[in-house]
């Protein structure tokens, strides 16, 4: 088998064991089937196309990751703003890292990822994305910094004030 | 009752594409990868976003350059040949390592590339160092810049060449690193020789010596870990006798004994980069004799001399069909006119000792082999050209030149007659 026709399994192979997740990462952050579909799409041409130049690339998975992120921001762009409300930050504490398994992060035991879901979406969408790469993808605080290209202290912040918002739009709506 | 919120999230980790979407993707993803098939050979055009970041980084330090001098980088005048032979303190000095270099350095794709521009930068800022001492202007402030820069792309190199090794490519990396290992012990050479000149004020050459000698010995350890049948340019400066050279061989099982069986091809492949290095020597000795002054012109003589013995050795070895013997012969050979090459035109230069006369010396430190530094640069101003068939445009990279001049915000920049701002990324087509 010569070279390119190795590095073409190799991609597809890539593609089989990540395109669940790069799917997963857009359709919670754009709300929508067909268009995160759309994107896992041309998230892995885009690569493949630059894979296809002979680039070298350390990390696929990172590559993959940064250039759905890529595209994300391009269509927020497109739709100025977004249609999602951004939380006004107000009064929240600087949380102690790293507190996973506390108090703070108990819900209501009616709650199921599905009745999470659109209070996600209220979330600004730097705090969603953080979510899901870090709970829904099981990303570590060091990779997601990586990936992101901020240091791990910030996005663990992040992380923990994400995690505090969302315990509390769960807490404030009733009907679940 | 409460539940955990994280483990809440956690079962998002269920949610997936379904199969059938999932395969036409793939199927959609073939046609494409089909259509754009591997081509790793031939032209292409850099748009490495790393390229594009280290181009604006080296100019948004000089916000305020001479317009003419953006406008001849930008649009096509190449990398400014003149800043090549520039020192530290000299007005075109910032153009020469933070835009000349620094495309360059975009343009070494391979690590083998990169880490032989690495070992290149760091030869450079050794020369310069050099070359300051000898005219006794080696000021502190400037020594640790030098030196500074110096390890960070002796370190690059080193890591770079580790990695080329876990790739397999044990022949490049021995290669990389002795010429990276020749070149530091001929800087050191000259470092000592120049304190020794300047017995009065030579505390900095003294640091900067230190820091050199400092590296040479890893490096050579690196060099004899991955070939236990070569002599290190530590194993040769110990002045030993050719008897010593197979204890010396049995006693360095470097990690890789059993990993590279010296073949043939591999000697021939030696011998031949051992014998063009050698030539180049001489070509060089050739033409700076009478700027080397007696002394040196003596001690080149006898190295030449040395390093020639060492290639007949080799050839005699490989007609014998003794390969390990003849590798480590014209490895001896390569590594002496390595040395050679630095020692002769970095002692030429500083023989001068002419302060206002860097423009003769073309820097011949570097490999002949090394790209031109005529590189037509075309910058393409706007979105980008590229990738546009199948796709939408993707986030785009705009430039946005402003020009200005004296009249414009007298408060920020009295100091500059004119300049250009400029902002955002910068799209470079390079032919290759």
């Amino acid at each position: 088998m010569d070279r390119s026709e190795h590095i073409k399994n190799l991609f597809l192979h890539t593609y089989e064991e990540s395109a669940d997740a790069i799917y997963r990462f857009c359709f919670f952050r754009v709300s929508d089937k067909e268009l995160a579909e759309d994107l896992v799409q041309e998230t892995f041409t885009r690569s493949w196309l630059y894979i296809s130049e002979g680039k070298e690339v350390q990390n696929m998975r990172a590559f993959l990751y940064q250039t759905a992120r890529n595209l994300i921001i391009d269509h927020f762009r497109k739709k100025k703003s977004g249609s999602l409300d951004a939380l006004v930050d107000e009064g929240v504490q600087f949380e102690e890292l790293d507190m996973s398994d506390s108090e703070e992060h108990m819900v209501d035991v009616r709650y199921t990822f599905e009745k999470i879901q659109p209070l996600l979406n209220k979330l600004d969408d730097t705090y969603r994305e953080v979510l899901i790469l870090r709970y829904v993808e099981d990303l570590g605080p060091k990779e997601i910094s990586a990936l992101l290209g901020e240091s791990e202290n910030v996005i663990s912040v992040r992380i923990n004030r994400a995690m505090t918002k969302l315990r509390t739009l769960a807490a404030t709506y009733t009907d679940i | 009752m409460k539940k955990n919120l994280t483990h809440i999230l956690q079962e998002g980790h269920t949610h997936t594409l379904s199969s059938d979407k999932k395969d036409a993707l793939k199927t959609h993803l073939v046609a494409y990868m089909n259509k754009h098939p591997f081509n790793a050979g031939g032209v292409r055009p850099i748009h490495t976003s790393r390229s594009i970041f280290v181009l604006f980084t080296g100019l948004t330090r000089y916000k305020y350059m001479p317009i003419a001098l953006i406008i001849a980088l930008v649009l096509g005048g190449g990398t400014s040949y003149a800043a090549e032979y520039a020192l530290p303190g000299d007005t075109l000095y910032p153009i020469k390592i933070n835009v000349n270099e620094e495309v360059r350095s975009a343009l070494a794709i391979s690590p083998e590339a990169q880490a032989e521009w690495d070992t290149t930068r760091a030869e450079r800022r050794l020369g310069e160092a050099v070359t300051l001492a000898a005219e006794g202007k080696l000021s502190a402030e400037t020594r640790t810049d030098l030196q500074t820069a110096f390890e960070v792309h002796t370190n690059q190199a080193q890591t770079l060449f580790a990695q080329i090794e876990e790739r397999g490519r044990t022949e490049e990396a021995v290669i990389g690193r002795t010429k990276l290992e020749a070149s530091l012990q001929a800087h050191s050479q000259l470092l000592s020789e120049v304190e020794a000149e300047h017995s009065d004020d030579n505390t900095e050459i003294g640091i900067m010596l230190a820091s050199v000698q400092s590296h040479i010995v890893p490096v050579g350890e690196s060099v004899a870990a991955l070939a236990p049948t070569v002599r290190t340019m530590a194993m040769m400066k110990s002045d030993t006798a050719t008897e010593n050279t197979n204890e010396e061989m049995s006693a360095n099982t470097g990690t890789r004994t059993a990993h590279d069986a010296v073949t043939e091809s591999m000697v021939q492949a030696r011998m031949h980069i051992a014998s063009d290095s050698l030539e180049q020597v001489q070509e060089l000795f050739e033409k700076f004799k009478d700027d080397l002054g007696t002394q040196r012109v003596g001690e080149v003589e006898s190295r030449i001399h040395l390093a020639q013995s060492a290639f007949a050795r080799g050839e005699a070895s490989f007609e014998a069909k003794n390969y390990a013997q003849a590798l480590a012969s014209f490895q001896e050979t390569f590594a002496r006119s390595q040395e050679l090459r630095v020692y002769i035109t970095v002692g030429a230069r500083i023989q001068q000792q002419d302060a206002d006369d860097h423009e003769d010396t073309v820097p011949e430190t570097e490999q002949k082999n090394d790209d031109s530094s005529q590189i037509p640069v075309n910058a393409s101003v706007g979105s980008e050209t590229d990738m546009q068939s199948d796709m939408d445009s993707t986030t785009t990279n705009e430039i946005e030149i402003e020009a200005h001049t004296e009249s414009d915000t007298p408060d920020e920049h009295d100091e500059d007659n004119g300049g250009l701002r400029v902002h955002g990324n910068l799209n470079v087509d390079l032919d290759i």
